[in-house]
């Protein structure tokens, strides 16, 4: 893990999930939902915020369509950074077995 | 059928409680404006309300609001009130720490400067005057007005600050 690429949020690690298919800002919030058994509920607000950052970070991009209801999907570069916290998470996971099955 | 409440809240938390203790009896908040607040009447408990100071929120922030079936009842100023049907679960504009922290931060910057002008306003109409040996007695009623003003927003701003703090220790610990 370096400086490059910091831990994500859990909102967000979720968000990107939630967009490997097209979905829009309610699609995601149910799914986030859904994915953790009602643990993360997102706000509206944070759900709009991470958009607006993520659409300029080209982490994930707006599909055409009409104004109101519109899609998202992640990107290329998006779906590498989901793949670096998947091993960053991996590595926690790991170490945390490791250790206290050795004691156990 | 409607109804009109006078209230007046600095706390924005306060305000909220209230608001939705006032939709749980069937009375739900259609506008309101400093000091007044109009209610409608309705099917108990059936909207979650929340106020957000929307200070550079444009239109597409209500537009996504809207598309995730969250209603903008009122804004004024640089208050909104925003509401969701409870059947839909919980609701919230915020739910990261972070986010609430710099909110908080937001909110208090808005109420320091609030504050600055009463204090201004103060100065100029007593210790002026006092220098000139010309003080009136309606002068006076109106700066003890901002005396109390001012007095409100420190408290208002511990407040938050306070809230600040408790989230920051928080988050030293913990995702957001």
């Amino acid at each position: 893990m370096t400086q490059d690429h910091p831990p994500l949020t859990e909102g967000v690690y979720y968000i990107l999930l939630a967009l490997f298919e097209a979905r829009h800002g309610y699609g995601i919030m149910q799914l986030v939902e859904e994915m953790s058994k009602g643990r993360v509920r997102l706000g509206a607000g944070t759900i709009y915020g991470a958009i607006k950052t993520l659409l300029e970070r080209e982490w994930i991009e707006a599909l055409d369509g009409d104004g109101r209801k519109k899609e998202y999907i992640i990107t290329t570069n998006g779906k590498k950074i989901v793949e670096y916290e998947i091993l960053r998470l991996r590595e926690l996971f790991d170490n945390g077995i490791r250790i206290t099955k050795g004691d156990g | 059928m409607k109804r009109v409440k006078f209230r007046f809240y600095i706390d924005h938390e306060h305000e909220e409680k209230w608001v939705n203790t006032m939709a749980e009896t069937g009375w739900h908040l259609k506008k309101f404006w400093p000091f007044i607040y109009i209610f409608e009447q309705g099917n108990p408990s059936e909207f979650i309300y929340r106020n957000e100071m929307v200070i550079k929120r444009k239109k597409d922030y209500y537009e996504f609001l809207a598309s995730m079936g969250v209603e903008c009842i009122h804004s004024f100023g640089v208050w909104a009130y925003f509401r969701k049907r409870r059947e839909d679960g919980p609701f919230e504009i915020f739910s990261g720490k972070l986010e609430k922290i710099k909110y908080l931060a937001r909110l208090n910057t808005l109420f320091l400067f609030a504050a600055v002008v009463n204090i201004l306003v103060l100065l100029n109409n007593i210790v002026l005057p006092l220098l000139h040996h010309e003080i009136h007695q309606e002068i006076l009623w109106a700066s003890s007005l901002n005396v109390l003003m001012i007095a409100l927003l420190y408290v208002e701003i511990q407040r938050n600050t306070k809230r600040k703090k408790k989230l920051q220790m928080h988050a030293h610990i913990f995702e957001d």
